[in-house]
């Protein structure tokens, strides 16, 4: 295995995963904003003018858009990580970078990677024990009257793509992104 | 000597603090010492939602919460919260005590959480810069509430549109108009600084709420015999009869009213045709919310008609 | 010992170049195995229980809004309004740098945009101009950072999360201190552009910019105006912000097309990505502290060391300058807020304005080394020397220090409107 060459159909399987998960993300964002947004024009504007027409308008708001809204945040949030490890804009603190030798660097980084996927994998696995815990249980979520755990298991999932990218990286070296300093 | 962690939405200085302190006494005498029970006051451990579910699953051993809380570990148990549904508190007293006891432990248990015994919210009221007297007034209204079907479904009834908060929002909520109303319990109006901008308080008596003290089922599980029972022992004492909490809750109520007026806020008091004007609105939607709730609903809101029946008059 | 371990373990993964969130995951695991039961499935439970909070909802909705802005023309439009009515001041652009940023604060939640949407219009100007480069980097760098002081902010919105204070209340409270920045502000642009003589009011132009700029200019009405007469809460702002952000930048100015909503909402999804999971790993921290009483051994510690209240602020304020300095706004907030509040609050200072305090001190962590997020992406944006923009902004953290200290010892502008 030489150290900089990406097979091809990793390159490709890694554009497909992200596209895939951009577009997770941007569904899930988008309709944040339509429900919540649409949550405020039914109960300010539809109902109060609907009301003054003289129609029985009752309650205009829409039922839940909040509780729909959180679960897809979390989505969003965890597609969102796929995203952001896969462009390197995860925040990563640089006060130690110069306490190893700079020839080192590229060893450090994949070495880096592979904990980093270490890491997100017990996650993963932690974050399912949580979920099952959850379904045994039976929580519902409050409003929705929906099993909880449905919307618990994106986080394990997130987490178990952000760990299989990482993976990729530590096995070809050369298909890890440059780290990008990231805006708040 | 078992740390009990127990997770309550109340501050120390309130009935509730006095009465959780007071459980906490008698597990640690009926256990001789041998359980130790440690208070969280004021959601230190999180809101109730979310302290609910880890006592469920076991993380914190014991709490105080609403039913309506309970509704998210078995949606049908919060059905006990239907508004309106009790003519009087004596009333809802004695179906608790006497018929729905068992038979929410029984419902509860393979959820994760031990009923322990009845807990008591207080009396809600329509505080508002407006009176309310009858339905037609409500309609159109914005209502503060906290997010359940229940909560918003009860509203929809008068045609009133339901606006999710969180507890913390209801004072700036009110102040900007953002809400109309806001029903809810003395007991936070007043702390809250929502009887500043709220002056009004429309004694509509829409909930009468009950609550309950759980243990973890998973932590029951794990105790000894002689502990499950100690705990038993302490929470069929008669302090923990519904009657005698209430009374403790009403009382506070009472004083905080006294209070309200002399800080010059209006107590609006509506005559009985009034109160029925409203209350006469809700009965299809008892039915209605037990139905959604399928067999289970069905089940438990069987069991209420009867027993409400039985400890009438 | 075990203590050390902790400190030991932090330092292997940052050697290891492990990511915030890894570092902070790991450091709850070691708690939880350590002082804890050691069940590691209570982290993602309390991830989801951070993140299980509507309030949340504001902030993605807040940062595609700013991206939306940043990508399209309203803050070019905005930006050439305010320079038609400053011009006849000294230093007529620089004080546009400031007044814009305050306007453009009054949209955007976040310092970052702010300082990009004003700075990529004003810091070419200015040196076109004749300003130092210095000057001008300094000017539009530390003028961004008005943007989480005046509302909306997700700084606040973040403080207001984890202390549970209203975020109605936050917002408003950062009106006057907002405005003693900008008046200080403004006071040294004039100061160090003394010699510069003014231009002349052009009128025509401001007719011009005003007829091409009313829809960007009615924004901040419309935001703050809906949020504080009722129509809408603070979080649903954020939803309002937005479609009213999409509609002027798709149907009025006509400049975006639905290929850049999409890479739009993308550069919104990294931003999520790296904020999010950390927001849900810093607020599990939180909660296992609670768990073992720490901001309530805070508290006794504060107390046994520091009788004083005023005491207890200064040391309050050089501790959050200095966190400031390594941490970014965020994540320093989701830490420290919840460990510090319930102290300020033991000494008798409101949550509100002890909230509007914390984020004046991030405010300048900004713009100090080795961390400061708005040096960096300006580094990055203007392609400058970092020890440029540095030389610029040292005079404007002196006054925000000026201006920390007013708004520290005067409640009433933090708390008088509400
Ligand atoms: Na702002
Ligand atoms: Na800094």
């Amino acid at each position: 295995m030489t150290y900089q060459s990406v097979p091809m159909p990793v390159t490709r399987l890694l554009q497909v995963w992200h596209l895939l998960e951009r577009w997770v993300a941007v569904i899930a964002f988008t309709l944040i904003g339509v429900l919540i947004f649409g949550d405020v024009a039914g109960r300010e504007f539809i109902g109060p003018v609907g009301g003054a027409l003289g129609f029985d308008m009752g309650s205009t708001g829409i039922y839940g858009a909040r509780k729909i809204s959180l679960f897809l945040l979390v989505i969003g949030a965890f597609a969102g990580l796929g995203v952001s490890v896969a462009t390197g804009t995860q925040i990563v603190p640089r006060v130690a970078f110069k306490w190893v030798p700079t020839s080192w660097g590229p060893y450090v980084d994949r070495i880096s990677n592979g904990l980093s996927a270490a890491v997100f994998l017990a996650v993963a696995y932690y974050g399912w024990v949580f979920v099952n815990a959850s379904r045994d249980i039976g929580t519902v979520m409050p409003g929705l009257d929906v099993p909880v755990w449905i919307f618990q298991a994106a986080i394990p999932i997130g987490f178990v793509s952000a760990a299989l990218r990482y993976v990729i990286f530590f096995i070809w070296p050369g298909s890890a992104p440059a780290r990008e300093e990231i805006p708040e | 000597e078992t740390v009990l962690k127990l997770a309550t939405a109340a501050p120390e200085k309130t009935p509730w603090g006095a009465q959780v302190n007071r459980l906490a006494a008698a597990i640690s005498e009926e256990s001789e010492g041998r359980l130790k029970v440690e208070p969280y006051f004021n959601s230190q451990l999180g809101t109730e939602n979310d302290t609910l579910a880890q006592l469920a699953r076991g993380r914190i051993e014991m709490g105080l919460f609403t039913v309506s809380a309970a509704g998210q570990q078995a949606p049908e148990v919060g059905l006990m919260q239907l508004y309106g549904y009790f003519d009087d508190n004596d009333q809802r007293a004695c179906v608790q005590d006497k018929y729905l006891t068992d038979e929410i432990r029984t419902r509860l248990a393979p959820k994760g959480v031990y009923f322990g015994s009845w807990a008591e919210v207080g009396n809600g009221y329509l505080m508002s810069d407006r009176e309310i007297t009858d339905v037609d007034q409500l309609k159109g209204l914005k209502i503060g509430i906290s997010v359940n079907r229940i909560n918003t479904e009860h509203w929809k009834v008068f045609g009133a549109n339901p606006v999710p908060l969180s507890p913390g929002e209801a004072a700036s909520s009110a102040s900007t108009g953002l809400i109309d109303v806001y029903p809810t319990v003395y007991t936070f109006y007043i702390p809250s600084g929502l009887s500043k901008i709220f002056p009004i308080v429309n004694e509509y008596n829409y909930s009468n709420g009950p609550g309950m003290f759980a243990v973890s089922q998973r932590v029951m599980d794990r105790l000894s015999d002689e502990d499950q029972a100690a705990i038993k022992r302490a929470f069929a004492r008669d302090a923990f009869a519904s009657k005698a909490i209430m009374d403790e809750i009403f009382a506070f109520e009472d004083k905080m009213r006294a209070l309200h007026t002399s800080q010059g806020g209006k107590i609006v008091t509506l005559t009985d045709d009034q109160v029925a004007g409203i209350r006469g609105k809700l009965a299809p939607w008892w039915s209605a919310m037990a139905a959604d709730y399928g067999a289970d609903g069905e089940a438990i809101f069987q069991l209420m008609e009867e027993a409400k029946a039985a400890c009438s008059g | 010992m075990s203590a050390f371990g902790l400190l030991a373990l932090v330092l292997g993964l940052l050697i290891l170049r492990q990511t915030l969130t890894v570092i902070l995951l790991a450091a709850i695991a070691y708690v939880h195995l350590v002082w804890g039961h050691g069940y590691l499935d209570y982290i993602v439970e309390d991830m989801w229980t951070s993140l299980n909070k509507e309030l949340i909802l504001s902030v993605p909705l807040f940062l595609l809004c700013g991206a939306v802005m940043t990508e399209g023309t309203a803050a070019r439009r905005l930006v050439r309004i305010v320079r038609a009515i400053t011009a006849p001041t000294r230093g007529g652009l620089g004080v546009a740098a400031i007044v814009s940023c305050a306007v453009f604060a009054a949209i955007s939640g976040s310092s970052i945009v702010t300082m990009i949407a004003v700075g990529s219009v004003l810091y070419p100007a200015m040196k076109e101009a004749g300003y130092t480069n210095r000057f001008a980097l300094g000017t539009v760098v530390s003028g961004g950072t008005l943007g989480i002081i005046i509302p909306p902010s997700i700084p606040l919105i973040l403080y207001g999360l984890v202390t549970e204070t209203s975020i109605v209340d936050l917002f408003l409270a950062g009106v006057l201190p907002g405005l003693v920045l900008i008046v200080l502000m403004i006071a040294y642009v004039v100061w160090a552009n003394r010699h510069r003589p003014a231009q002349k009011m052009d009128w025509a132009e401001l007719w011009a910019a005003l007829r091409a700029g009313i829809w960007a200019a009615m924004f901040p009405v419309i935001l703050l105006g809906g949020i504080y007469s009722g129509y809408y809460s603070p979080t649903e702002s954020a939803a309002v912000a937005l479609v009213y952000a999409l509609i002027i930048e798709f149907f009025v100015h006509k400049e975006m097309k639905i290929r850049d909503y999409f890479n739009v909402v993308t550069e919104t999804a990294k931003l999520g990505g790296a904020l999010f999971p950390l927001i849900a790993v810093a607020l599990s921290l939180n909660l296992i502290l609670t768990e073992y009483r720490v901001p309530a051994q805070m508290v006794e510690i504060a107390q046994t060391y520091l009788t004083n209240p005023w005491t207890m602020l200064l040391v309050v304020n050089l501790l959050l300058l200095a966190v400031g300095a390594f941490m970014t706004t965020n994540e320093a907030i989701l830490i420290l807020a919840p460990i510090l509040m319930p102290v300020a609050q033991a000494y008798g200072f409101d949550p509100v304005h002890f909230g509007i305090i914390m984020i004046v001190n991030l405010e300048i962590g900004y713009l100090t080394p080795p961390v400061g997020m708005n040096l960096m992406v300006a580094m990055v944006t203007f392609k400058e020397k970092f020890s440029d923009i540095l030389m610029g902004v040292l005079p404007y953290i002196a006054v925000m220090i000026v201006g920390l200290a007013i708004i520290a010892l005067v409640p009433w502008l933090s708390l008088g409107l509400l």
